[in-house]
């Protein structure tokens, strides 16, 4: 606002400006209203031109970049999520599902003071608080404190009075209802879902799904506008996985490990049963284990399925090997007998027997029966290195057997030009190969299929969330390594080694049961053995001779007795007996009447 | 010469009347206010647009619908998962057995305590399958024929 200067009214001004006016004349007046005129149409124009020029910058230089600004206002891309696929046993029992959780996130521009924040949500969320602290940056709008928290430290959270600076959001973690149970077969998820270990990682892209992709607009508060929206990509969720493990004969497995375990101080421990003619893995027990839900509490050594990926010298299991091979080359006959010396000079080294049973001579069942080191060292040497290589390849060992788990070893198999010294006598009785528990398994499962190799699986069929079946998983072609006949003749051997042998504790009355004791020095790592460090176990069939379980028991460093007869054993016939009495075969022989009471 | 001039002369005659229909006809006066007609005209033009605004209103409307059933709906699977876990969890062998033993004083069953029973096998061929009963149809019916997995075998 203008102040007139002091003394000087209105009127004194409106009669100066009447009489410069009346002074004009009318032509100068004309110039000075067209000159006026002119001013103000060219500022007009000016401003007109200002305008013009901004909306041409505005519709062409900026276009479109506003554009994009206004499409991010109005319209809004949707990640459609999936679930992930389910996981059941062998007859439709639930193992792993998908339970929603919440996710704890900050906010970390509406938080004022960072440390008060920090102190107060810390112990709920059992962190430490610099650590959330330092997570608080303030630029920033979302930040997860933690993920996939339990629902009593959420309703904990949401008692607190920090509305706006906390926030949860729903996701999905993997459940396993039966916890422990089959862990080393399931395997396990990240934090994003993503299969990290086992079934989990080995189906991933079955399992996973593939999540959709949607555009919406968006109404004033930020919600989709349904009827607006467009599909970019249908979510497709992933498929269900029915397994070959058998939820209750694989609680029976891991139940009788854990006992022996406690009974024999082993460290560690392992069993699986199969199913011979299909190579369904029906249970994969592994000890030590852990929970699929909390691996991260264990150490990781633990999370390794030691069935499918440790190696171990198999002993006197690999026996059965050694004499298909001899009688299917035809190197030795099953009248053919061998000396009993009391040990086997070869050098430098000295090869003997634990329990020296015969005198004389032994056939080949003998040293089946009585697990003679002294006899499969000679009948190795009968077969000679490169027959006797053939045959162990053809076995399947050195390879892996291609079953659906990951991680799997091939075991260590050296070729003859690499079998130093006693090599070839020792492979005969088990020591100095390596193989896995599943290939040894495999291997002799051979042997109830009249020589045909059937490989492992552990997957059944894939099904769609409604339950239909999508692809069923057919057990790879299996191929023969021994003729019917030797694989028999081996098969009976092994009957004679529980009915009167070293595996008479594997016995179970009413069925006819053929196995294998095993009974291995642990590898020292810079050569040699280790000094009273054992691997027992026993690899059985039952019911001969049309055996629905094949069954292999390993204990590692068993304290006190520690013959595979004497504590893997026991835990065959515990194994096999229950899973019979569940699967419902009958025995064949009349069982034992029972004892009468007084 | 003397030209005479042919004289005429001429009478009044009463023409007939037009016909009415030959008079054209007096601009009558229209009834109609040009306001109605202005508003009539404005209704035509202006109604597809109310119902354009209608039926996107009503389509917003129902898309609040399906997004709030939606999430309805996604709460229910999931709270059914839960269940589903939680049955499967009580249903757990290891859960089952743990009860058996140590609560219930239950013992697994010894080796003379089985007993096989021997069947014909004509006999056991000409049975026929047993009918459910109408327990298990209702089980059935209501999916629960999980009860019954356990009893196959590989």
């Amino acid at each position: 606002m203008t102040r007139r200067p002091p003394g000087r009214s209105r009127e004194a001004g409106h009669h100066q400006l009447t009489r410069r006016r009346a002074a004009l004349s009318d032509a100068e007046l004309h110039r000075l209203v067209r000159r006026r005129t002119s001013v103000l149409f060219v500022l007009l124009l000016a401003g007109l031109s200002l305008l013009v020029g901004r909306l041409v910058y505005i519709q062409g230089a900026q276009a479109d970049h506003l554009q994009r600004l206004a499409l991010h206002q109005q319209l809004g891309a949707f990640i459609l999520p999936t679930e992930r696929g389910r996981i059941f046993d062998r007859a439709g029992r639930l193992l792993v599902t998908n339970v929603e959780v919440d996710s704890a996130y900050a906010v970390p521009r509406a938080i004022r003071d960072r440390q008060a924040f920090a102190r107060v949500v810390a112990p709920l969320l059992r962190m430490d608080p610099r650590e959330i602290e330092r997570r608080l940056e303030p630029r920033l709008y979302f930040v997860w404190l933690k993920r996939k928290v339990s629902p009593e430290t959420v309703a904990a959270l949401r008692a607190l009075p920090l509305d706006g600076q906390l926030g949860f959001l729903k996701e999905e973690r993997r459940g396993y209802p039966a916890r422990t149970l089959a862990a080393h077969v399931l395997g396990f998820v990240g934090i994003d879902n993503q299969g990290l270990a086992g079934v989990e990682l080995a189906y991933e892209t079955t399992l996973r799904g593939r999540p959709g992709r949607a555009v919406a607009g968006l109404d004033g508060v930020g919600r989709p506008l349904l009827e607006t929206r467009r599909l970019a990509a249908t979510p497709v969720d992933g498929s269900d996985l029915v397994l070959t493990i058998d939820q209750v004969i694989q609680h029976i497995a891991e139940r009788e490990l854990e006992r022996a375990l406690a009974e024999t101080g082993a460290a560690r421990g392992m069993v699986l049963v199969m199913v011979p003619r299909t190579g369904e893995i029906l249970a994969l027990a592994a000890r030590p284990g852990f929970e699929p839900g909390a691996f991260h509490r264990v150490a990781p050594e633990r999370w390794v399925n030691p069935a499918v990926s440790a190696v171990y010298e198999p002993g006197s299991t690999f026996k059965l090997i050694t004499a298909a091979a001899a009688l299917d080359s035809g190197r030795v006959d099953q009248n053919d007998t061998f000396a009993c010396p009391p040990f086997l000079q070869l050098g430098k080294y000295r090869i003997r027997d634990v329990h020296r049973y015969c005198t004389r001579t032994q056939t080949l069942e003998d040293i089946i029966r009585h697990s003679s080191n002294v006899g499969a060292a000679q009948v190795a040497q009968v077969v000679g290195k490169e027959i006797f290589y053939d045959y162990i390849r053809r076995f399947g060992f050195g390879a892996p057997t291609g079953i659906d788990v990951p991680g799997e070893s091939g075991g260590i198999v050296n070729p003859p030009t690499a079998w130093l010294g006693p090599g070839l006598e020792t492979i005969g009785f088990g020591q100095g190969i390596s193989t896995t528990a599943l290939q040894l398994l495999t291997a002799a499962s051979a042997l109830v299929n009249d020589g045909m190799l059937v490989p492992p699986h552990v997957v059944r069929m894939v099904r769609d969330r409604e339950g239909r079946v999508v692809r069923a998983v057919s057990p790879q072609p299996a191929r023969r390594v021994v003729t019917p006949e030797t694989a028999r003749a081996v098969l009976r051997m092994m009957v004679r080694a529980v009915e009167d042998g070293t595996g008479k504790m594997a016995a179970i009355p009413g069925y006819t049961v053929a196995g294998k004791t095993g009974t291995a020095q642990k590898p020292a790592p810079e050569g040699g053995y280790l000094v009273g460090r054992y691997i027992a176990s026993f690899l059985g069939f039952v019911p001969v001779p049309h055996p629905r379980l094949a069954i292999l028991v390993i204990l590692d460093e068993p304290r006190g007795a520690y013959f595979g007869g004497a504590v893997a054993a026991p835990v065959f016939r515990e194994i096999a007996s229950r899973t019979l009495w569940y699967l419902r075969v009958p025995p064949m022989t009349p069982l034992a009447l029972p004892p009468q009471t007084p | 010469m003397i030209a005479i001039d042919r004289r005429t002369q001429s009478y009044p005659v009463v023409m007939p009347d037009r016909r009415l229909r030959d008079r054209p006809t007096p601009r009558r006066r229209s009834r109609r206010s040009p306001m109605a007609a202005a508003m009539v005209v404005a209704a035509l033009a202006i109604l597809p647009a109310l119902l354009y605004v209608f039926q996107r209103t009503e389509a917003a409307k129902t898309g609040y619908t399906i997004l709030h059933l939606q999430r309805e709906f996604a709460l229910l699977q999931s709270e059914h998962a839960r269940l589903h876990a939680t049955i499967s969890s009580l249903r757990s062998p290891q859960r089952i057995e743990r009860i058996a033993t140590s609560e219930l004083g239950m013992v697994p069953p010894r080796q003379h305590q089985l007993a096989a029973i021997t069947m014909a096998p004509a006999i056991a061929a000409a049975l026929p399958p047993a009918a459910p009963s109408l327990l298990q149809r209702i089980g059935a019916w209501l999916g629960l024929g999980e009860a019954q997995a356990h009893e196959l075998g590989p």
